[in-house]
C-alpha cells in the first residue's frame, strides 16, 4: 500500500462532485444494448433441460428424441463436460450437468443449441430422464438432524461457525434484563431487470469469447476454464454492461453452458433465462432463523449476546459459507458487546440455491439485534436512540473479535444526524397525522454495520492506464458496471489523479483482454478496488509524462510542474508540453505508452478461528429512521418517510451516492414487507412478478440521505463501500416502526399484511386477556 | 523447499500460499528458491498445491501470466479466485 499516493483531500476538481453518470443517458433512453439484446449472424439459441424433481436419483438420461427435433444443432449432457463437472465460487459442488442425482428444480440435465428458440424449447421438452424421487429436505432445522435425508453425501451441514468471547453465562447472571427471541427472514429474489444472459462465440483462431452479464470477468474465466479443461488465457470474457446483479451474478449462471455449446457447434450461441427460469434456478437471499439472547445492565449497556443462526443455503454451497461469516460478524450490530457466543450453521436443503445478495447475511441478523435492542430499551424505560448512542463503537475501538478496527468508525455521528433529523425531532407530529381512523403510525430507528471487501480473505486489484495518440487516457478496470456508477467514479478518480478533463478518460471496462484483473464488483468493494488501483497506476503514468515532457522542453523533471493536461517549466510557463504533444512524441518514437499497477487489499493475518472471511479491518455504518402507517383492518403497511445517514467514508460522487442509497432502501422495503419466495416441498410457487411482489414507484416513500463523510484510513482512497449498507437496517427499522405504530412485534419478515394483521390481533387478544384477569 | 532447474544463479522469493479453494483455506508462508530464469509456471510447479490450475499468482497486486519471469526478492501471493460479499 505504501506505493500508492493518498489522494489529497483538497484535490477536488472531479472527486466529490455530482458528475452525471457516463452510462446514464444510454440506460435512460434505452439506447444501451445489454447482452440479452445482442444478436449476431449465424447465431444459435440455447436452452437448458432442468430437473423436474427437487430431489431425485437419476437412473437414465436419453437425449435421442431431443437430437431429432428439427433445427437442433447440439444436445450436450454430462458426458460432454471436458473438465471438472462442477462449479461454485468457494466449493465446486454444483454439477455443470447432472449425472447421478438432482438436488433442486433448477439443476441442469442437458443443454441444447438450435436454429430457433422454439426448436431449442421443443428439444429440452424431448429430453427423457428416468428419475427415482428421493425425500425432499425443505426445513433447514430438520435437515440438521442426523437421520435427515442427505442432500450431499457428506451431510447437510455445509458449515458450522462458532465464536465465543468473554463469558456470556456470567453476564446473563449479572444482567438487569435479558431478551430472547427467535426471528425469521424470507428468501428474497434479486429480480434484476435483465435475467441471466449471454452470448458465446469463437474467434477465427478458435479462441472462446463470452459476452455475459457477470460481476467479474476473471472469476468467470477461471470457472469456465476449470469446467472446460482449457487454459484461462484461451477464454476472453466481457462483462459490461449488466442489467442488475446484486450479488447473484457473482456465481456462474449461463457461462459454462454457453462455452460448451459454442465450442461444440463452432457457432455463436445465445442464452437468456426466462423470468420463471431465473426464479427457479437463480441465486436467492439466505432465509435465516436467528435465535438471539441479549443482556443489558440497568443503564442500558449491552453486556452479552448469545446467537444461534441457521441459514438455508439450498442445494449447493455457492457463497453460503462466507454469507454465514458475515452474519456471524454483524449479528451484534455496531455495538460494543464484551461477551458473545455465536453459533452459525449453513445448511443444505432442496430449496433452490442461496448465495450472495446485497447485504450478504447482514440484513437478516440485523433484524434480530435491532429488534432486541428496541425491546431492551422499552423494558428499561430508555430512549431508543439514546440506548444505541450509548453502545455503538467509536474510532480506534477494538472490534468484537479482538482486532483493532483500522478504518473510520462514524456510526455515532450517523446517530447524531438521525437525532437532529426532521423526522426524528418531529416524530410525534408525523405520527399524529394518520390518514384514517383505523390507521396507526409509528416511527423507529435502527443502526447497521457491514464490512466491505473480503475481510480476511486475500484480495487484490490492478488497473492499467494508457495514453492514446491524441493525448487522452484509456483506463483498464475489470470490475463490471452493474449499475453502481463505477464507470463514472473511476473516471473521476483518474481525471483527478492525471490532471485532465473527465472527458479525456475512457474506461476499458470489464474485458479480460483489455483490462487487468481488478477483482469483482461485489462486497461493496468495486470502488475501493478499482479506485486504489488507479491511484497506484497514476504515478507511473505521470512519471512517463514528466520524462517525456522533460525531453520535449529540455528541462529536468524536477523543474517541471503538472498543469491541466499539460506540463510546464517551473521557471518559464511558456515552455510547456501538452498531453497531446507528449502523446504524439511517445507514439512517434514507439515508446511505452501503458502502465499497469495494483495493490493488495490489507487484511488481518489470521481470520477468526473457524471462519474464512472475518474480521474485516474497516466497516460501513448507517442509521435509519422510518415513518410507517399501518392499516389495522388489513395489516397493510405503507412506508411514508425514510431517513438514512450512512458512513461510507469519502464521497466520490454525491449523486451516485444518493442513488445507491435510494436503491438499497427500496430493495430493503421488499425484504421488509412483500418479498418472499414461496417454496413448498421443493416446488417454487412464486417465480414471476405476478406472484412475487416487489416495490414499485407507487410504494417509494419520501427519502432523505444525509451522509457522514469520514476519511477512511483503510486505503489511500479514503472511500469505503456503499452499495450494501443502505439495505441492512431497512427490515429492522420498518419492523420496529410497525411495533411503534401498533404495539405488535413482528418476529418474521417480510411483514406481509397477513402477518401484521395476525400480530395485531394476537396483541389485542393478549391485552383483552390481561384486562379480564 | 524449492526447485533448482539447472545450474546458474538462484532466486529467493517469499510466497504466501492460500491453498486450494476448500472451506478451510490453507495458509502458509514459504521462502522458496528458484532458478534464475524461473517463471510463474515454475513457481507453481514447486508448490505443494492440489489444484494448480485454479489459482492466481499475484505480485504487487497484479496477476502474473504463466510465462512472467519471477524476480529476486519478489513477494508473491498464491490465491484461489475466490469472491464474496
Amino acid at each position: 500500500m505504501s506505493m500508492i499516493e493518498p489522494m489529497s483531500v483538497e484535490a477536488e476538481k472531479w472527486v466529490g462532485k455530482p458528475i452525471p453518470r457516463k452510462d446514464g443517458r444510454g440506460k435512460v433512453t434505452g439506447d444501451t444494448k445489454f447482452f440479452s439484446d445482442m444478436t449476431v449472424p449465424n447465431m444459435l439459441y440455447a436452452k437448458v433441460a432442468r430437473s423436474k424433481y427437487p430431489h431425485a436419483a437419476i437412473r437414465e438420461i436419453n437425449v435421442e428424441k431431443a437430437r431429432n427435433v428439427p433445427g437442433v444443432v447440439a444436445v450436450l449432457t454430462h458426458k460432454d463436460v471436458t473438465g471438472l463437472n462442477g462449479f461454485g465460487i468457494l466449493l465446486p459442488d454444483q454439477p455443470v450437468l447432472c449425472y447421478d442425482k438432482v438436488r433442486y428444480l433448477g439443476d441442469a440435465i442437458a443443454v441444447v443449441a438450435a436454429e430457433s428458440l422454439e426448436a431449442a424449447t421443443r428439444a429440452i421438452e424431448a429430453v427423457e430422464v428416468e428419475y427415482e424421487p428421493l425425500p425432499v429436505v425443505s426445513d433447514p432445522i430438520e435437515a440438521m438432524k442426523p437421520d435427515a435425508p442427505k442432500v450431499h453425501e457428506k451431510g447437510n451441514i455445509l458449515r458450522h461457525a462458532n465464536v465465543r468471547v468473554g463469558n456470556v453465562e456470567r453476564a446473563f447472571r449479572e444482567a438487569a434484563t435479558i431478551v430472547e427471541n427467535t426471528y425469521r427472514t424470507g428468501r428474497q429474489m434479486h429480480m434484476y431487470l435483465e435475467t441471466e444472459a449471454g452470448l458465446a462465440m469463437l474467434e477465427d483462431d478458435g479462441r472462446l469469447v463470452l459476452y455475459v452479464g457477470g460481476q467479474s470477468p476473471y472469476r468467470d474465466q477461471m470457472q469456465v476454464s476449470r469446467a472446460l479443461g482449457i487454459k484461462p488465457e484461451e477464454i476472453r470474457v466481457v462483462s459490461t454492461p449488466v442489467g442488475g446483479a446484486f450479488g447473484a451474478k457473482e456465481e456462474n449462471t449461463v457461462q459454462i453452458h454457453l462455452a460448451m455449446l459454442a465450442r461444440k457447434t463452432k457457432r455463436p450461441v445465445k442464452m437468456v433465462w426466462t423470468r420463471e427460469e431465473s426464479g427457479i434456478t437463480g441465486i436467492k437471499r439466505h432465509p435465516m432463523i436467528v435465535t438471539m439472547k441479549t443482556a443489558a445492565n440497568q443503564r442500558g449497556k449491552i453486556t452479552a449476546n448469545q446467537v444461534r443462526i441457521v441459514a438455508d443455503t439450498g442445494a449447493y454451497a455457492s457463497l453460503g459459507p462466507t454469507v454465514l461469516d458475515v452474519a456471524v460478524e454483524t449479528c451484534c450490530g455496531p455495538y460494543r458487546i464484551p461477551n458473545i457466543d455465536i453459533d452459525g450453521y449453513s445448511v443444505y436443503t432442496n430449496n433452490g440455491v442461496a448465495g450472495a445478495f446485497r447485504g450478504f447475511g447482514a440484513p437478516q441478523v440485523n433484524f434480530a439485534i435491532e429488534s432486541n435492542i428496541d425491546i431492551i430499551a422499552e423494558k428499561l424505560g430508555l430512549d431508543k436512540l439514546e440506548i444505541r448512542k450509548a453502545n455503538v463503537m467509536r474510532d480506534g475501538d477494538i472490534g468484537l473479535f479482538g482486532s483493532k478496527i483500522v478504518g473510520s468508525v462514524g456510526i455515532y455521528q450517523t446517530l447524531q444526524n438521525a437525532e437532529r433529523s426532521d423526522l426524528w425531532k418531529n416524530r410525534n407530529i408525523y405520527k399524529s397525522q394518520k390518514s384514517s381512523p383505523w390507521s396507526k403510525r409509528g416511527v423507529a430507528v435502527a443502526t447497521a454495520v457491514k464490512g466491505f471487501g473480503f475481510g480476511a480473505l486475500p484480495d487484490f486489484a490492478a488497473a492499467s492506464i494508457q495514453i492514446t495518440p491524441i493525448g487522452k487516457f484509456v483506463v483498464g478496470i475489470s470490475c463490471p458496471e452493474i449499475g453502481q456508477g463505477g464507470i463514472t467514479a473511476y473516471s473521476q478518480i483518474a481525471a483527478e489523479a492525471l490532471n485532465c478533463d473527465i472527458s479525456d478518460i475512457y474506461l476499458a471496462s470489464a474485458d479480460s483482454d483489455l483490462s487487468p484483473d481488478s477483482g469483482t464488483s461485489s462486497s461493496s468493494m468495486g470502488l475501493v478496488r478499482g479506485g486504489n488501483a488507479i491511484l497506484a497506476a497514476a504515478p507511473k503514468m505521470k512519471e512517463i509524462l514528466l520524462q517525456t515532457a522533460s525531453e520535449i522542453i529540455g528541462e529536468s523533471k524536477t523543474d517541471l510542474i503538472l498543469g491541466q493536461s499539460m506540463i510546464s517549466s517551473k521557471h518559464d510557463l511558456r515552455k510547456s508540453a501538452t498531453y497531446l504533444q507528449i502523446a504524439q512524441y511517445l507514439h512517434s518514437k514507439g515508446e511505452e505508452t501503458k502502465v499497469v499497477a495494483g495493490f493488495e487489499v490489507p487484511r488481518v493475518d489470521k481470520p477468526v478461528e473457524g471462519s474464512l472471511e472475518i474480521p474485516h479491518l474497516s466497516y460501513m455504518y448507517a442509521t435509519a429512521v422510518a415513518l410507517v402507517e399501518v392499516d389495522t383492518l388489513t395489516g397493510a403497511t405503507k412506508v411514508l418517510q425514510f431517513y438514512l445517514s450512512p458512513d461510507s467514508g469519502r464521497i466520490i460522487n454525491p449523486q451516485s451516492y444518493t442513488g445507491q442509497c435510494e436503491g438499497a432502501i427500496v430493495q430493503g422495503m421488499g425484504f421488509a414487507l412483500t418479498e418472499e419466495t414461496q417454496i413448498e416441498n421443493g416446488q417454487i410457487k412464486t417465480n414471476n412478478f405476478t406472484t412475487y411482489i416487489i416495490p414499485t414507484i407507487c410504494d417509494i416513500p419520501e427519502i432523505r440521505v444525509e451522509p457522514v463523510e469520514t476519511h477512511d484510513t483503510f486505503t489511500p482512497l479514503g472511500a469505503k463501500g456503499l452499495g450494501e449498507i443502505g439495505i441492512v437496517p431497512v427490515g429492522s427499522v420498518i419492523a420496529n416502526a410497525i411495533y411503534d405504530a401498533t404495539g405488535a412485534r413482528l418476529f418474521t419478515l417480510p411483514a406481509t399484511p397477513e402477518r401484521v394483521y395476525k400480530a395485531i390481533n394476537e396483541k389485542e387478544g393478549t391485552n383483552r386477556g390481561k384486562s379480564k384477569s | 523447499m524449492g526447485t533448482r532447474n539447472g545450474v546458474g544463479r538462484e532466486l529467493k522469493v517469499k510466497v504466501k500460499v492460500f491453498g486450494a479453494p476448500t472451506l478451510a483455506l490453507e495458509r502458509r508462508d514459504l521462502t522458496i528458491e528458484l532458478s534464475e530464469n524461473a517463471t510463474t509456471e515454475d513457481l507453481l510447479k514447486s508448490l505443494p498445491l492440489k489444484d494448480k490450475d485454479y489459482v492466481y499468482v499475484v505480485r504487487a497486486g497484479i496477476r502474473l501470466e504463466s510465462r512472467t519471469r519471477i524476480q529476486e526478492g519478489d513477494e508473491i501471493l498464491v490465491v484461489p479466485p475466490i469472491a464474496g460479499g
